[in-house]
């Protein structure tokens, strides 16, 4: 029960000295506000050329409250790892070794402590703007505690992989190399690896493709003109591959703009 | 009960060598060649209750490495040694209840916080119980004088003013032995002057066992009772501060002032360092010439208005030793590697 009252302690002095500077905080979280109108404009964008109500099962609501939450995750936790790092290199560590308590404990302590403001905080500011451009998060209420749970293992796992990371500090001379490979892995797994965005799209479409495309124009009002557009009429994607390839594009674009 | 004691304690690190230029990396990539620094080597001391105890050495003779695993971070390679009868690299957690260490190049304070969250902290830390940590607080507040700054984002401190506040963090759990690393590295003379005198009271008032590492020669002098000098990794004195000004440099400095002009006329063991018609400045070889006889002959050759009579300052003491040989009767094994970090 002591101990618990110690790494509570670590957790709420590590949200106090996120506050220590709340211009900084505020920059912070007027990030996500960046992040998710970037975001949100390219996807209505790459909906509104695809001409799909829906990519890979997910609407424009539903894609715009995925990337509040994920978002939301990554930009408010802390680089352990760095963090580890650093006190390697420093020699901090003669201090954070020297005390009665358990050294990975003590950094999810401040892990958790710096994600216990910048979590709501970033949360709020993104789903503010997904409730204007998006409308309301397109989940049952009952879900909530479910997504909390989630969102709360998914910080738990990052702690771990980054403490991991961190803890190769006692041996190798920089870590940030195996955090790249870690952050381009999430990429491949969460799905923002992709082929290249100058890759062309699909070709030889089936005839059930171009009128799904034809269809798909003409429900926007569109005409047919002779000027040649992209696609070009010589290869006309399928509709799918070339939606998927517009998402794509947007997807980089977007992570390079996040970057 | 001695409060520390090390026996035969080794250091030793594995370094990897790398030949200059880019074939020497390319070389070192498919055949790396490494040599094997000793850092301490088989040092043995012990330091009762309540000593103050200096541990001086120049950069990269082992010093911090042996205050590592006295707090039990490092693992030694050989040896033993023992700290309030605990092993340090065994029994690391049960013994930093009972120990503290303050290293002046580094912090325990959080650097945006005021130093009373950085204390609030350390009391859950070391699981203080509130009425014991808050009469704690209020003797450190009012021994260290740090009132005026407890609630004032230790960023905005000055260097001698946070380690004041450093030095009261590392006591509030009261611990019976306190390693100090350099505490006093870029102070000033008055902030230097504030931290020896706290320590002093220290351990004169609550019997803290202090071994403390300086290069400044003052902090050695005016804190510490005993002195064990370390050079390559290996202990080459451990003994009082007198006799290590005595054992080594035989010199002293006779400064007169005189009431009528007089011309300094030179003698053996004497060196004179200057002179001019009111004042003489010389340097005696207590060796050659016993002090009795020289102050005699001062006086039977002046007319003196005063005179004064300085040991030779520590600073060339410690430069003189780590320059020479072992001590005669001090010598430990030099260490045939050079030591890899201090």
């Amino acid at each position: 029960m002591r101990k618990l009252r110690t790494y509570t302690a670590v957790m709420l002095t590590t949200a106090q000295s996120w506050l220590a500077y709340p211009l900084e905080a505020f920059a912070r979280t007027s990030f996500m506000l960046v992040v998710i109108f970037v975001f949100t404009q390219l996807w209505s964008v790459t909906f509104r050329v695809s001409g799909q109500s829906s990519i890979a099962g997910y609407d424009f609501r539903r894609m715009v409250w995925y990337l509040v939450f994920t978002e939301t995750i990554s930009m408010s936790v802390t680089r352990v790892f760095d963090v580890i790092d650093q006190q390697v290199k420093s020699g901090e560590l003669a201090y954070t070794l020297a005390k009665p308590y358990s050294y990975p404990l003590f950094h999810f302590a401040q892990f958790m402590g710096g994600a216990l403001l910048a979590l709501p905080a970033n949360f709020l500011a993104g789903a503010g703007l997904a409730l204007l451009f998006a409308g309301p998060p397109p989940t049952n209420p009952a879900a909530w505690p479910v997504i909390a749970l989630a969102v709360l293992l998914a910080i738990c796992l990052h702690f771990a992989v980054g403490l991991s990371i961190g803890l190769l500090a006692f041996w190798f001379e920089d870590t940030n190399v195996f955090y790249w490979i870690y952050q381009k892995t999430t990429f491949v797994l969460g799905g923002l690896s992709c082929r290249s965005a100058s890759s062309p799209p699909p070709c030889a479409p089936s005839p059930s493709d171009c009128r799904s495309v034809r269809s798909s124009m003409r429900r926007r009002g569109s005409r047919r003109s002779s000027t040649p557009v992209w696609p070009p009429a010589r290869c006309s994607p399928s509709s799918a591959g070339w939606s998927r390839w517009a998402a794509w594009r947007q997807w980089c674009i977007a992570a390079a703009c996040a970057a | 009960m001695q409060t520390i004691e090390v026996e035969g304690l080794e250091k030793r690190f594995r370094v990897r060598r790398k030949q200059p230029g880019l074939g020497g990396s390319v070389r070192a990539l498919f055949a790396p060649r490494y040599s094997e620094v000793c850092a301490v080597d088989r040092i043995s001391f012990s330091i009762a209750r309540g000593d103050v105890v200096g541990f001086i050495g120049p950069n990269g003779a082992g010093k911090s490495t042996t205050l590592k695993m006295l707090t039990g971070i490092l693992h030694p390679s050989g040896g033993s040694a023992r700290v309030l009868d605990f092993v340090p690299w065994r029994e690391r957690k049960r013994l930093t209840y009972r120990i503290a260490s303050v290293f002046g190049q580094r912090s325990q304070l959080w650097y945006h916080l005021p130093p009373a969250d950085s204390f609030n902290l350390l009391a859950h830390v070391y699981e203080l119980e509130q009425p014991a940590y808050r009469a704690r607080l209020a003797r450190l507040v009012e021994v260290f004088a740090i009132a005026p700054y407890l609630h004032v984002p230790v960023r905005r401190l000055s260097l001698g003013e946070r380690m004041r506040c450093e030095i009261a963090a590392a006591l509030l759990h009261r611990p019976e032995v306190l390693l100090l690393d350099e505490p006093t590295i870029g102070l000033d003379v008055v902030a230097k002057g504030q931290i020896r005198a706290l320590v002093r009271q220290l351990a004169d008032d609550e019997q803290v066992t202090v071994l403390l590492t300086s290069h400044d020669a003052g902090d050695i002098e005016q804190v510490c009772r005993r002195v064990l000098v370390i050079n390559h990794g290996a202990l080459i004195f451990d003994d009082t501060l007198e006799r290590l000004k005595r054992g080594y440099l035989r010199h002293k400095i006779v400064d007169l002032k005189l009431a009528e002009p007089g011309e300094a006329a030179p003698e053996p063991g004497l060196r004179i360092l200057s002179a001019d018609p009111y004042r003489l400045r010389l340097e005696v070889d207590t060796d050659q010439q016993p002090m009795e006889r020289v102050i005699s002959a001062l006086v039977g050759r002046y007319r003196i208005a005063d005179l004064t009579v300085e040991e030779p300052p520590l600073d060339e003491v410690i430069a003189a030793i780590y320059a020479a040989a072992p001590i005669p009767g001090f010598a430990g094994e030099t260490c045939p590697f050079p030591a890899g970090e201090g």
